[in-house]
């Protein structure tokens, strides 16, 4: 049986958390919440979209204030003005988005705190090197310090941040999501350098929507559960899917919801293509890729980030321009197809990235969530916003978007319930093909149920979907999978070989 | 909490029984929302208080007259800048836009044009001006500061060389009644401004193309990628702006009775300064036609308070300066966030609303665009 952590206020514990509690307007993020940090241990935090993980992270990291509470490093009261303070107080963050300057070389980005305090003066290039090697080194990495940042790909940047925050002495590092983006191999290389520094001595705070991680690195884990904290727990003693059941409360404990489904597709008409490419190029990221989609069809294209999956989905949508080949729409060729044309013949794109391609950050729920589709929420070319506020509400209750209001702006929600707020907005757009571009990236364990369960809808109600994936589960679910790699197309599978094949599949994907 | 589920008030639940209306049009959102920027309006009674106490005259008829048609051309203006300012944009020619407008309308009066094709033919001039701005924008890529500032630069020696003289009078009595003369008592210069007033006001608030010039200020990629004609749409505001100059100008024309070269210098930048103190960040995506208005007004009302007190113009420079900054902090700097955060601290009161019931709508949405959060953006 489980049982709660209790407070060891000894020797190891780095950081303390007491009694935190936070507020938005309309929401109280956090209540109460204690956590303690403890030398060399990762503590996850888990718990559904918008249960106030980051807003912990937050606060711990001085971005935000707390309402009241109290927080300790090594056992003396502080309070953070700023990030800069945390930092100072040995505590670095490691945010979803990324924070290494791109026109900087590697050297530069690990030393940058050294630099900026003039440890090094005069400034030599040949030390600040070396040092930044030896740092990485102690990362178990041999990264060449003199590319630069933006060069690299989103796993070496975090080594990069990770090595910043070792550089800076951190004694406490917080990782909001880090695997969010990261394919699987990228994955390991940063638990290999976060098992690394648990056995120096660093104590970490990590976040997560995937279970089996939380499992493989954490050493004990905090459940938030709607800005309370539900429990925390040593992971040794903690049985499989109680997490879950912890995160979702228990009086809805739903077995089916906790599993991904890999069950094949009912019985389901595959009719006419719908969408075909055929050669198409971007003469840059993506050759001569050929697929068919048919009515009532689920197509995975599978393939780890980087392989070109997003180029491939922008110029079928017509985002991107296309150097060669033709695409196809409803059997007929289209020349120039552009997103407003794509959404014409009723074909939508969910971007992966939601703040830069997805969301009009300062909008508010619903006006983001009909923007593709003003035609039909106006009559005589007036908004008619009581329709478009009905639609919202019917689309994010069916999607349970956390938020207080759908008057409240779109930047205000949590990560999942971004991606959530995206996932309606073509919902409700009336397509007939929707790309699908990392559907469920950052959403929570329940969420993703019931957005497969959309797309299931979606494609049995007659529609189509392409789903760009690099989550295996997520691939296996499709009736036809198409693997990606390096910009061109190596391999297709069916359903039954998916399931029957899966190291063939695992193979392709590496 | 999941939406549409939870807490119904009787409120929202008789509002959802009413939905069979034809027009079914937000007008409480819409209330809502002019409430939470209400500090525009108290910041315009703050300033109208301070002129009563400062001045006898403040208060009179006429000088209230005075500010209105004084207003009626800034508020044009600042409308047109508005639409271009949202979408993350600026339009730096409408002074100049102005000044043309002027001297284009004076000198076909001049040959003997009627009214009408004089107008006629001076908005379109001007919205095509804009369309140039606009396609200077779209087409060849340079960004709106520059390229305006070309336009602008250019302009004014087109009415320079157009005008050839001084100045040119008007007399058209016909037209001079038509713009600048009074409807049941009111001057027909602010009649436009009210009428211009209304309709962007409506258009910005409850039309697909106002929504829209929003999104893409607020984030054209993914304007782009719902279907939005981003180009069409931003061609289609700097046009707008234009044409407001030359409205404007127009306007202006009739006042003086004159056209020139010289007038409107730097109103581009008091058409700015309306927008921007009225909320609109030159980033884009916030804002309204309405605050803009408001805006030109406080700075307005100001300089007439001045002026009544009789003070020199250079002292005059250095108190709207210093009011346009501080109205600046009020609307758009960390005051909101401020006032936010206080809200927040009052514990519970403001988490009562249900799905459209909170009135605090507006304030997470100033914390998003807060330097905090833009700063967390690689
Ligand atoms: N600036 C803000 N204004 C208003 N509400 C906010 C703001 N920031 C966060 N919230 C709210 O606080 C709650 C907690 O958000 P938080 O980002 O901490 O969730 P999370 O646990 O990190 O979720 P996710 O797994 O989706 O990332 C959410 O309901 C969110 O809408
Ligand atoms: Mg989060």
């Amino acid at each position: 049986m489980s049982s709660p952590v209790t407070d060891t206020a000894g020797a190891g514990v780095v950081l303390e958390a007491i009694k935190i509690s936070k507020s938005y307007p309309g929401v109280r993020a956090l209540s109460n919440i204690d956590l303690s940090l403890q030398a060399g241990r990762i503590h996850a935090l888990v718990g559904l979209n918008g249960a106030g993980k980051s807003t912990l992270v937050k606060i711990l990291s001085g971005v935000e204030r707390p309402d009241s509470g109290e927080l300790r490093v090594r056992g003396t009261h502080v309070n953070f003005h700023g990030p800069r303070d945390a930092v100072a107080a040995g505590l670095v963050t490691i945010h979803q988005e990324l924070s290494v300057l791109p026109n900087l070389s590697v050297a530069e980005n690990v030393m940058l705190a050294a630099i900026a305090r003039s440890e090094i003066r005069p400034i030599s290039w040949t030390r600040i090197r070396a040092t930044a090697r030896s740092v990485l080194a102690r990362l178990g990495s041999d990264l060449d310090v003199r590319l630069k940042a933006r060069d690299l790909s989103v796993a070496q940047q975090q080594v990069v941040e990770l090595a910043k925050a070792l550089q800076g002495k951190a004694s406490a590092i917080l990782l909001d999501e880090p695997t969010a983006t990261l394919p699987q191999r990228d994955v390991d290389i940063l638990f290999t350098v976060m098992r690394r520094l648990r056995s120096q001595g660093t104590a970490m705070v990590y976040i997560s929507h995937r279970m089996e991680e939380i499992y493989e690195i954490a050493d004990s884990v905090s459940v938030l559960r709607d800005g309370h904290l539900a429990g925390t727990y040593a992971m040794a003693d903690l049985p499989a899917g109680r997490i879950v059941k912890e995160m979702i409360g228990t009086t809805e404990v739903d077995e089916a919801a906790t599993q991904v489904d890999t069950g094949p597709s009912q019985q389901r008409t595959i009719g006419e293509p719908v969408l075909e490419a055929a050669r198409v190029g971007d003469g840059k990221t993506i050759f001569d890729i050929s697929l068919t989609l048919h009515r009532g069809e689920m197509l995975a294209v599978a393939g780890l980030v980087g392989s070109g999956q997003g180029e491939l989905s922008k110029c079928l949508f017509g985002a991107r321009k296309i150097s060669g080949g033709t695409l196809r729409v409803n059997g007929r060729a289209i020349k120039r197809l552009t997103p407003r044309r794509a959404i014409r013949l009723g074909v939508g794109l969910l971007p992966a990235d939601r703040k830069y391609e997805g969301l009009i950050l300062g909008m508010s729920i619903r006006d983001n969530t009909t923007l593709a589709n003003h035609r039909r929420y106006s009559r005589f070319g007036i908004l008619q916003n009581r329709d478009e506020s009905r639609e919202t509400k019917r689309i994010t209750s069916e999607l349970r978007l956390k938020a207080y209001s759908i008057a409240q702006a779109a930047g205000t929600l949590s990560g999942g319930n971004q991606q959530k707020v995206v996932v309606a907005k073509w919902l409700v757009a009336q397509s007939r093909i929707l790309i699908f571009e990392e559907p469920t990236r950052g959403i929570d364990v329940h969420a993703k149920q019931e957005i497969y369960g959309l797309i299931h809808d979606f494609v049995a109600r007659g529609g189509s979907a392409i789903v760009l994936s690099s989550e295996l589960s997520e691939v296996m679910m499709c009736d036809r999978a198409i693997v990606l790699a390096k910009g061109r197309v190596v391999g297709e599978l069916g359903h039954e070989e998916m399931i029957s094949d899966r190291n063939r599949l695992l193979e392709m994907f590496a | 909490m999941a939406l549409g589920q939870d807490t119904r008030t009787p409120k929202s639940a008789r509002r959802a029984a009413n939905d069979g209306d034809t027009m079914s049009v937000d007008w409480r959102g819409f209330a809502r929302r002019l409430g939470a920027r209400s500090y525009i309006l108290l910041l315009l009674i703050l300033v109208m208080v301070i002129g009563g106490m400062l001045s006898p005259f403040f208060f009179t008829g006429r000088n209230i007259q005075n500010i209105l048609v004084t207003g009626s051309t800034v508020s044009v203006l600042a409308i047109g800048q508005f639409a271009v300012i949202v979408t993350a944009g600026i339009d730096l020619s409408v002074g100049a836009i102005l000044a043309l407008g002027t001297v284009v309308t004076a000198l076909l009066l001049e040959h003997g044009q009627s009214t009408l094709v004089t107008i006629v033919v001076c908005l379109a001039l001007s919205a095509i001006v804009g369309l140039l701005n606009g396609a200077l924008v779209v087409y060849a890529r340079i960004t709106p500061f520059i390229a305006t500032l070309g336009t602008m630069t250019l302009l004014t020696g087109v009415a320079y060389i157009v005008q050839s003289g001084t100045q040119i009078n008007i007399t058209d009595q016909g037209f001079l009644n038509a713009i600048a003369g009074d409807t049941f008592g009111v001057s027909n210069l602010i009649l436009i401004f009210l009428v211009v007033t209304i309709v962007s006001a409506l258009v910005a608030q409850f039309t697909p193309y106002g929504r829209q010039l929003y999104a893409i200020g607020g984030n054209a990629e993914a304007a782009r990628l719902s279907g939005i004609a981003v180009k069409r749409d931003l061609l289609l505001a700097y046009a707008f702006s234009g044409l407001m100059a030359g409205l404007a100008g127009v306007m202006l024309a009739a006042e003086l009775q004159q056209g020139s070269s010289l007038v409107g210098q730097g109103d581009e930048l008091t058409a700015i300064a309306a927008a921007v103190v009225g909320g609109a960040s030159l980033f884009g995506g916030t804002g309204s036609p309405l605050t803009s208005v408001a805006g030109g007004f406080v700075i307005g009302i100001i300089t007439n308070i001045m002026n009544l007190l009789g003070i020199a113009s250079q002292p005059q420079l250095i108190t709207q300066g210093l009011v346009i900054l501080i109205a600046l902090y009020l609307t758009s700097g960390d005051c909101p966030r401020l006032v936010a955060a206080i809200g927040a601290r009052i514990p519970h009161r403001r988490s009562a609303g249900g799905p459209d019931g909170a009135p605090s709508d507006d304030a997470p949405k100033s914390a998003a665009t807060g330097p905090v959060e833009r700063l967390r953006e690689p």
